[in-house]
This record gives C-alpha cells, sequence and structure tokens, in this order.
C-alpha cells in the first residue's frame, strides 16, 4: 500500500505542476497581451515615458500567483486520482477501495501501481505568449520618433516661457494690482495645462487673451513713463535754465518763473511716485516757496534728471521683455529732450512780464519758446513720428495726429464700362486684340439657296440608291389603271 | 443496498466462487454454443436477482438457454406462451371452487405457472397489456395478491423473458414501467458459420446436451452470499450515478447525442441495477471489488431499454446502443474534472 500512497502522492504532484504551468501560461499571456496594448496605447495616446511603463512588469507575479491559486484550487480531489490510477493499472477498483477500508489479504497481492502519461495541449497558448512578448517588446523598443503625435503634442512651451517672464516684468514693475497678477499667473498654468493638440486654436487664443492683457498694461505703463519724463524734462529744463539765467533776471521775473518751476516740480512729482519718494523735503519746502538757492536748483535738476532716467530704465525692461515696442523709448527720449538752453535764452530775452508769461506758457505747452516765429502757418511740423505726411502741429504733448494724412474719398464718375456688366465672358484670347470688321451687306440667309417657284426654301437632297423609289412613287398615278 | 460491512472476500473465498462460475459458464457454453459473452451476462443477471429481457429472432437459442439455466442451477423451470388471448389469471393462478370432504365445497387457490423460480415469458409482447401488467407485482414484489391475500413467490425468482424484434403486427409492446423492471435487456443476434457447424455435427436434431454438473442448492446460496460482500468503490458508485444522471438531456453531462435524441433518460433504478450487475460482473471476473471496466461491460444491456428516444432518433437511424457507447467514450470515469487541454492517459501501454 506505501507504493500506491507514494504513486498517488507522485501523481498529485505531476498533475498539479501541469495545471500550475497551464493556469500560469494563461496568465502571462492574458497579462502579456494587456500589458503591451496598454503600453502601446499609453505611449501613442497619452505619450506616457517607456521607463514608466516597465513597472507594469510586476504585474508578472499577480499573474503567476493567480495562476498558482487556480491550479491548487482546480487540483482534483484525492479520490478522483485514486480511481485514475486504479483505472490506469486496471486494478478492478483495488486502489480505489484502499482508500476507503481495509483491503485484508489483497493489499499484498495489488499489482504494482504505474504513473500515466500526462499531456499538456498547449501549443497554441505558447505560440500566442511567444507573439505577446513580441508585441509587448515591440511595444516598448519602437523609438518616440515613430509614435503618432498625441493629444498633449502642442508644443506652446517656448511661448509660455516668454509669457511668464513677460508677466514676472510686469508683476515686478506692479503695472498691475497683485490680484490680478495672480489671476494672470493662474490661467499661465491653466493654460499650460490645456495646451491640447486637439484644440490648438483654445490654447492659442488664451494666450492671445494674456499676451493682450499684459501688453495693455505695459502700454499704458509706456505711456505713463513718457509723459512722467516729459513732466519731469520740463521741471529740469526750466531749473538749469533758471539757474544759468537767474543772476540775469529781474527779482518779479525770477519769482514768477521760480513759481512755474514750483508747479512744474509738484505736477512732475504729483505722476511720478520715485520722484516724490526721491525729492528732498527741505528742497521740496523751497521749491514750493520760491526761494531756490543756485545749489539747491542743481540738486532739483539732478532730481528730476534721476526720475526721467528711472521712467527710462523702466521702459527699457518692458521693451527687454517685448511688452512694448523699441519706438517706446525713442518716444521718450524726444519727451524728455533737454532745452534748457534754448529756454534759458528765452528767460534772458525776456523784457516784460508779458513776454515771460508767454514763454513760460510754451514751456507749459509744450511749445517750444523758440518756435514761435515758425508758427505763421499754424502748421510748422515736417510730417509726423517717423517723418513724411503732411505739415503737423507740434506739441509737447500730443502725438501727430492722422488729420490731413488720409486720402479723401471722391466718388468716380461712372465708367463706360459699366454697361458691360451685363456681358458674358466667352473666352480669353492670348493673342492682340484685334478690331472687328465692320459687317457687309444684309445677305439672303436661308433662303440663299431657294429658287424661284420652288416652294422650299430649302434644296433637298436625293441620294442615288433613293432616285428610283421617289421615280416611282411620283409615277404611280399613271400606271395605275 | 448498504455496502457491506464485512472485510472482503479473501482470495481463498473467492477462488471457490469464481470456480463455480465459471462452472456454470462451461455448462452453459456447453448447451448453447457460441454464445460465451451473452452467458456471463444472463448469469451476472441472475447473481444479481434480476429479471432479463431476451430479444431476438425464432430460433437463435431463447429458450434453449433459459431451459438449461434451470437445468444448471437446479431451480425449477416453467414456461409460458404469452399469446394474445392469455389472461392474467393464466399466468397468476385462479380460486376454484372444490368439493371438500365431509364439508361444504370452498374456494381453493389454484396457483398459475408464475410459482416458480424461473419463468419462461416467451414472446411476452403478444400478451395484452392487462396480462402483461399481471407480472408487475411479481417481478418487483416477488408476490402475487389476489382477492386480498398476497402469496410469497419462491426464492429465487426469474422472469426470463423473450421478444421477436419482427412481426410487431398484432403484438403489445411492453410499457415502459414493465421494461424498467427487467435488469437486462440482451440481443440474442446470429452465430457464425463455424458455430452453426458445430451445432450440426455434434447435435442431433439439434437436441442440447443435459448438464452434467448443475449446482446443488446450497454452492447457488454461497454465491449469492459471495454477492453481498463485493464491494463497490464510492468512485464507482459516482460513476454509475453521472452515467444515468448524463442520459437525461440537458444534463450537465449530456452529450450532443443524447441532447438530440433522447426524449427521456433512465431511471434510478437503472443506477441501482447497474451497481448490482457491476458486482456480479466484479465476481465473475475473480475480483472482491467493482472496478470502472465492470461498470462498462454492463452499462448497455441495463440501459438500452430503459433510454426513450425521440422520433428523429429514428430517422437518423440512431439506437439506444449507440447513445450508451457515446457516453461511455465521453465520461471521464475517474472525474477528474480536467481542462480539455490536459488528458491524463487512461490505460497502460502494453508491454
Amino acid at each position: 500500500m506505501a507504493d500506491g500512497d507514494q504513486q498517488l502522492a507522485r501523481f498529485r504532484m505531476r498533475l498539479g505542476s501541469f495545471l500550475a504551468i497551464r493556469y500560469c501560461l494563461r496568465g502571462l499571456l492574458i497579462w502579456t497581451m494587456t500589458l503591451a496594448a496598454a503600453v502601446v496605447l499609453l505611449r501613442v495616446a497619452a505619450g506616457i515615458e517607456r521607463q514608466w511603463l516597465l513597472a507594469g512588469l510586476l504585474g508578472y507575479v499577480p499573474a503567476l500567483a493567480v495562476g498558482i491559486v487556480l491550479a491548487v484550487r482546480r487540483t482534483p480531489s484525492t479520490p478522483a486520482m485514486r480511481a485514475a490510477l486504479d483505472r490506469h493499472a486496471a486494478l478492478g477498483g483495488l486502489l480505489m477501495t484502499a482508500g476507503e477500508r481495509d483491503l485484508g489479504a489483497w493489499g499484498p497481492r495489488m499489482p504494482g501501481v504505474s504513473q500515466p502519461a500526462v499531456r499538456l495541449h498547449a501549443g497554441r497558448h505558447g505560440m500566442l505568449l511567444l507573439a505577446g512578448i513580441a508585441f509587448l517588446a515591440a511595444g516598448f523598443l519602437v523609438p518616440d520618433r515613430y509614435l503618432p503625435a498625441g493629444e498633449e503634442s502642442l508644443e506652446v512651451g517656448t511661448q509660455m516661457e516668454q509669457l511668464a517672464a513677460k508677466l514676472a516684468v510686469v508683476k515686478q514693475e506692479q503695472l498691475i494690482p497683485p490680484e490680478k497678477a495672480q489671476v494672470l499667473e493662474k490661467d499661465l498654468v491653466r493654460v499650460r495645462q490645456e495646451a491640447s493638440g486637439k484644440n490648438p486654436a483654445k490654447t492659442l487664443e488664451a494666450m492671445d487673451h494674456l499676451e493682450a492683457s499684459l501688453a495693455k498694461a505695459a502700454a499704458e505703463a509706456a505711456e505713463a513713463a513718457v509723459r512722467h519724463a516729459e513732466a519731469a524734462g520740463k521741471a529740469e529744463d526750466l531749473a538749469r535754465a533758471l539757474d544759468d539765467v537767474k543772476a540775469q533776471m529781474a527779482p518779479a521775473q525770477l519769482s514768477e518763473a521760480m513759481k512755474e518751476l514750483a508747479r512744474l516740480t509738484e505736477q512732475a512729482a504729483a505722476e511720478s511716485k520715485s520722484l516724490a519718494e526721491s525729492l528732498d523735503k527741505e528742497l521740496a519746502e523751497a521749491c514750493r516757496d520760491g526761494r531756490l538757492t543756485a545749489d539747491e536748483l542743481k540738486d532739483l535738476a539732478e532730481a528730476l534728471a534721476k526720475c526721467k532716467a528711472c521712467e527710462r530704465m523702466r521702459l527699457e525692461k518692458l521693451v527687454g521683455a517685448r511688452l512694448v515696442d523699441a519706438a517706446e523709448l525713442a518716444r521718450l527720449a524726444e519727451a524728455a529732450e533737454g532745452h534748457e538752453a534754448e529756454l534759458a535764452e528765452v528767460l534772458r530775452g525776456c523784457e516784460s512780464g508779458e513776454d515771460l508769461e508767454d514763454a513760460l506758457a510754451a514751456l507749459a505747452t509744450g511749445e517750444s519758446a523758440d518756435r514761435n516765429d515758425d508758427e505763421a502757418d499754424g502748421m510748422p511740423g515736417r510730417g509726423g513720428r517717423g517723418g513724411g505726411g503732411p505739415p503737423t502741429a507740434l506739441s509737447w504733448t500730443q502725438g501727430a495726429n492722422q488729420e490731413n494724412v488720409g486720402f479723401k474719398e471722391k466718388v468716380l464718375a461712372p465708367a463706360a464700362a459699366a454697361s458691360l456688366k451685363e456681358s458674358r465672358l466667352v473666352g480669353v484670347s492670348t493673342g492682340d486684340p484685334t478690331a472687328a470688321k465692320p459687317a457687309g451687306p444684309s445677305a439672303g440667309g436661308a433662303l440663299a439657296a431657294a429658287k424661284a417657284g420652288g416652294g422650299a426654301a430649302r434644296t433637298q437632297l436625293i441620294l442615288p440608291q433613293h432616285e428610283n423609289t421617289i421615280r416611282r412613287y411620283f409615277e404611280r398615278e399613271k400606271t395605275r389603271p | 443496498m448498504n455496502q457491506p460491512t464485512a472485510p472482503l472476500l479473501a482470495p481463498d473465498e473467492l477462488a471457490p466462487l469464481v470456480a463455480l462460475a465459471d462452472r456454470i459458464l462451461a455448462q452453459m457454453d456447453l448447451v448453447l454454443l457460441g454464445r460465451t459473452a451473452l452467458h456471463r451476462l444472463v448469469l451476472a443477471g441472475i447473481l444479481s436477482r434480476g429479471h432479463i429481457l431476451l430479444e431476438g429472432l425464432p430460433g437463435v437459442g431463447k429458450t434453449a438457454l433459459i431451459k438449461a439455466l434451470g437445468q444448471i442451477l437446479r431451480l425449477e423451470f416453467r414456461r409460458v406462451q404469452f399469446t394474445p388471448d392469455l389472461m392474467p389469471s393464466d399466468i397468476l393462478g385462479t380460486h376454484i371452487l372444490q368439493d371438500k370432504a365431509g364439508g361444504p365445497r370452498e374456494m381453493t387457490f389454484q396457483a398459475g405457472p408464475v410459482f416458480t423460480n424461473i419463468l419462461l415469458a416467451d414472446e411476452i409482447n403478444r400478451a395484452s397489456p392487462k396480462t402483461q401488467s399481471a407480472l408487475l407485482e411479481a417481478m418487483q414484489e416477488r408476490s402475487v395478491t389476489m382477492l386480498g391475500t398476497t402469496r410469497m413467490l419462491p426464492e429465487p425468482f426469474f422472469v426470463l423473458a423473450s421478444q421477436n424484434p419482427i412481426e410487431l403486427e398484432g403484438t403489445y409492446p411492453l410499457p415502459e414501467a414493465q421494461l424498467d423492471r427487467f435488469l437486462f435487456k440482451l440481443p440474442v443476434g446470429d452465430v457464425s458459420a463455424e458455430v452453426l457447424e458445430d451445432i450440426i455435427c455434434t447435435r442431433r436434431r439439434g437436441e442440447p446436451p443435459v448438464p452434467s454438473a448443475p449446482l446443488s442448492a446450497e454452492e447457488l446460496s454461497r454465491l449469492f452470499a459471495g454477492m453481498e460482500r463485493m464491494y463497490l468503490p464510492r468512485a464507482v458508485s459516482r460513476y454509475i450515478s453521472r452515467l444515468v444522471a448524463a442520459s437525461h438531456p440537458r444534463s450537465r453531462e449530456a452529450t450532443a447525442e443524447v441532447n438530440s435524441y433522447v426524449t427521456y433518460g433512465a431511471s434510478p433504478r437503472a443506477a441501482i441495477a447497474m451497481g448490482e450487475a457491476s458486482r456480479a460482473h466484479a465476481l465473475l471476473a475473480g475480483r472482491p471489488t467493482v472496478g470502472f471496466e465492470d461498470v462498462r461491460a454492463v452499462a448497455a444491456p441495463v440501459m438500452n431499454h430503459r433510454l426513450i428516444l425521440n422520433y428523429k432518433a429514428r430517422f437518423d437511424q440512431i439506437g439506444e446502443l449507440a447513445i450508451v457507447q457515446g457516453l461511455l467514450d465521453s465520461l471521464d470515469e475517474a472525474g477528474l474534472g480536467l481542462p480539455a487541454d490536459l488528458e491524463v492517459e487512461k490505460a497502460a501501454r502494453g508491454p
């Protein structure tokens, strides 16, 4: 009986092994196919890097575990295996009975038990597994460049970085409120995340919107910088001019000029926060009282010059970030251009209080005092910004307008070609146009071939083979009795 | 029947029983030439205490076989020729008014031919259903009840019936209930020319020799006692159950042929009969336990008359034996329940 039990244990082991191979093979096959499909799908559709997908290989462990568990659960019961061995050895139920009761004298007489052959027909699954492995390997090994562009392939990284840089400049220069800067930053992140090759228009439109917001803020800042520089420049011009001609001016005129300087300085300080902060309190007070000494006038001029330089630096930063056009720098330079020598000359030449008032008024309005002579025609400028164009008024603050620049609309007289409106194009000749010959006299037309008394407008051609038939037709009356 | 609790038949206990069985078979082979397999099944049926239906053409030796069996077993043997006008009382017996000496006349039971050990019901399908059904109680209960009095039949009691598969005009096919009571339905076919030659040469007027070594009553009892100790392992009984269950259409292990051609499968009585017949077959094979090969040997005779086929089977000329063979081929005896692509060798290869 010991032999029977040993053979039974051996048979159980063999059968369990075959079952384990079978279920593990299926588990491997299913996981290989699933993983291969997932690898291809994720690489193609989601653009996931292959090193992340290598983690899927860990799935083979549970696949094998499931196979082994299934094999253990599907292993036949001991009585069934005993019955199989009994049948194989043709023991006539002795081995089966041995598992249920004592065989008595039959135990020693029982023939030897042999192991039945076990065959697993796994060729098809094996081939499929090999194919799955090849599929998986191909899924991993195909280079990225051969994969079709996916949804995330919209390349907007560079533009996004530029936008981020612009936003950083705008934020740093405090061109927009911090809350709005935060909103724009969030928008930028969201647009970057939602950038999709499926709908590029949406992404590009959002980027355009962001850029427009930044550009608008920058344009306003540039305009303010020009305005500040211009205000500071006027005050600086007057301060430097007064410093030059202070000794030569009458006290009343000097006082008037000092008042104008105080007004211009206050105006510039009101517009430029940097100037307000950098201006010394005593100096500002002295300026307001109109009792500036020569040194103080120099200090004031320096402070105003610094304010101009500060505005220029700010504008340069915006230009550097491509938020505004570089032409704005030229505009700022033009607005802040110094005219102190000319102004000093004008002040020096003011003999009466009225002259001074005119000069100061011209300075306030932005007109150069020495150009008053050129105002004969009222349009002393030659072209607008960038040159060219018709004469235009010069202004310290206003840019060139579009007046006299556009063409005047004029309704043209009805053309003779209007009659051709109903004509029809029949072709285009490649040769030179030729004049049509004048029409000749009228012709007979359809009646040209008609004979007098013929009764018909057209001569009927009778074919030779029909002649006899026709003749017989017309002669039938003659032959009729 | 409960599994025997006594120890297995020891080899020295089994050997005399096998010798007895061989002696019976030898005597039967001597009487009826060329029917070895049939004789084994008939003896297995007798040892299983079952009734046997023999089906064959006239003159193939059905009656001779049964008669010889009665002589060998030394059992009382009676033959009833079933005809359409045969009445139940002609088989079971009747009450007659009889004069009694010195007293009034009284009804006395006159036993019919059924009160015997071996009843040969010749051409059983020629009798009317009423007469056929008179045998139902006798076959199942082994008793006869008349006028409220039940009389037990002698022990052992076997019905060995024969029927002719041709000349069906004027016959009454046995009802399913009665067919189910037969343990075996055995076809008695033709014999080969060599056997016929032997019969002609050795038998004057075809008269079979008288059995020379009949069994004693004690020997027959020992055989039946041995049958009681035959062991049917659990796996084999499970195989028998699956086999019978699979004969029903739309059952879990039913074959495509069963689903197509069978209207009703075999009854639980078939499973019981198969278990008993397998035991007898194992005894004849000289083994104390029943193996799968014993079940396979008796499955067809047990099941073939218990399957009710539909008209489609008749049109396609599919018989019960083909259905049973299909079941035997498709069912895994051991019941390993392995997947289809995992195969275990059934029988060891020869040297």
